[in-house]
């Protein structure tokens, strides 16, 4: 509770080293990721010591004692995109439910992490109880992931990482648990409220596209896909672009050279196959260094890279669907399965689109709504695993039922 | 050099185990994606630290 007060009283400081080391919206970081990490570790130490209980149940008159025990040590790997807001979503529980922490993070955004390792000890969490290891995935991750002496492995990243990490935990059956990417759908039907999807739809661009729940893929019904386009359009247009300390700024940069390098080559590789990109589609010019355009690809060839793979950066695509289940043929036609966001006017139209989408997290004419207290993760190659409220302490702590007879006492 | 200065703040460069701060001898370079700017010098860590931290977390878990 005391390192939730201290997050607080440290939210400008916080918000200013995320975003030198980053490139995330400053404003983001003081109105709602600083005071988020400071909920995420206040609501997982109270809900160890208020929530987490089982409904009693008797077997023939035995009684079961369900208890969640430390597990040991759980070493947390976390990624540049969100730093301390994704490491505080694991550190939270994991302390929460006793067990002692490793964290190390990306190599790109160590700095926030360094800096709440100071607000722990002036906390007084005793010390080993929460270290930091800092340095690269192959020489410090490879080490940590395949240490015996740990219990759990928490990973929020890429899938070919995710891939060496499960690797690296098999010799010893480390459970893990991994967050992972997504080419998730934005759905939007002949029902819908325009503005409300182009908005949504727009916001999938926030925190420059890197964000693994974005809704890269919109699929528009073909009835309003042109009205649908002109709203974007419109939208899109005004979104600034620039320094992310400046509170006009809409998109910021991209974290990395290699990173930019990335993002850049999917788009080169778009437009040499012919695909049509109807907006962006280079690095910004004016502003140089890493900074790329938001992007539109325009009815993707399907099957093609930039409609199959994760960009992770400011570039969307847009279909059209004739019907529901082509809709949803579409919908679910990939290897990941994180998240959807669906714009529909009719709530029973919704809903039988939700109960046939596959993905973590579905939101409904709305977009990154997330409560700690419900289950957050991936379908498919979208993750291993789902954490928030119960099912983070299913994971980090050691399930135990405890069956008591009500003979053989001597009292 | 341990501590480098960020939006007027101290932030350690080194890695935090078992409650003290420790240096490898290697460093990599953090830069700022808003403008390429050096931030620091950042401990670059090996097994060696990794097998502390763990050792540490494993030494401290009985009693937290």
């Amino acid at each position: 509770m005391r390192l939730a007060e201290l997050v607080e009283e440290n939210i400008e400081t916080l918000a200013q080293i995320e975003t030198m080391d980053n490139g995330s919206l400053l404003r983001s970081h003081r109105r709602g990721v600083m005071p988020r990490v400071a909920l995420n570790i206040r609501f997982f130490a109270e809900w160890a010591m208020n929530e987490l209980k089982h409904e009693a149940f008797e077997t023939r008159g035995h009684t079961n004692n369900i208890s969640w025990d430390p597990s040991g040590v759980a070493v947390l790997i976390t990624p540049w995109n969100a730093p301390l807001m994704l490491a505080t979503w694991k550190i939270g529980p994991a302390l929460a439910a006793g067990d002692t922490v490793v964290l190390k993070p990306a190599e790109w955004t160590p700095l926030t992490a360094s800096f709440f390792a100071d607000l722990t000890k002036q906390a007084g969490i005793p010390d080993g109880v929460f270290n930091v290891v800092l340095g690269f995935g192959r020489e410090v991750g490879a080490v940590l992931t395949a240490h015996p002496d740990i219990s759990r492995i928490s990973f929020t990243g890429s899938v070919p990482t995710a891939k060496i990490i499960a690797h690296a935990a098999a010799d010893n059956l480390t459970p893990c648990s991994f967050e992972l990417g997504g080419k998730s759908p934005l759905l939007v039907f002949e029902d819908a409220d325009l503005e409300l999807a182009a908005e949504l739809a727009v916001e999938q661009y926030d925190n420059a596209g890197q964000v693994c729940l974005s809704g890269t893929r919109i699929l528009v019904h073909e009835s309003i896909a042109d009205a649908f386009a002109e709203k974007f359009r419109e939208r899109a247009s005004k979104l600034k672009q620039g320094d992310p300390r400046d509170p006009e700024t809409d998109i910021g940069p991209q974290i990395h050279q290699v990173h930019f390098d990335r993002i850049k080559g999917f788009v080169d590789r778009a437009k040499a196959e012919g695909q049509d990109i109807v907006m962006g589609g280079q690095p910004n010019a004016e502003l140089g260094g890493l900074f790329f355009e938001p992007t539109l690809v325009k009815n993707p060839t399907p099957g093609s890279e930039i409609v199959t793979a994760e960009v992770f950066g400011p570039v969307l695509c847009m279909q059209t669907f004739k019907t529901d289940a082509e809709a949803l043929e579409m919908a679910n036609g990939t290897e990941f399965g994180l998240a959807a966001v669906v714009v529909s006017g009719n709530r029973d139209h919704a809903k039988r689109i939700t109960d046939e989408l596959v993905a973590g997290t579905i939101w409904v004419n709305c977009f990154f709504v997330r409560d700690l207290r419900a289950p957050f993760g991936g379908s498919k190659k979208s993750g291993v695993g789902r954490e928030g409220g119960n099912w983070s302490f299913d994971f980090y702590a050691d399930v135990k039922n405890t069956v008591v007879s009500p003979n053989g006492w001597k009292e | 050099m341990s501590f480098i200065e960020v939006a007027g703040a101290k932030v350690d460069t080194r890695h935090f185990i078992g409650g003290q701060r420790v240096a490898s001898s290697q460093t990599y370079t953090n830069t700022s994606p808003i403008d390429g700017s050096f931030l620091g010098e950042i401990s670059r860590g090996s097994a060696v630290e990794a097998n502390e931290a763990v050792a540490a977390a494993k030494r401290a878990f009985p009693a937290w």
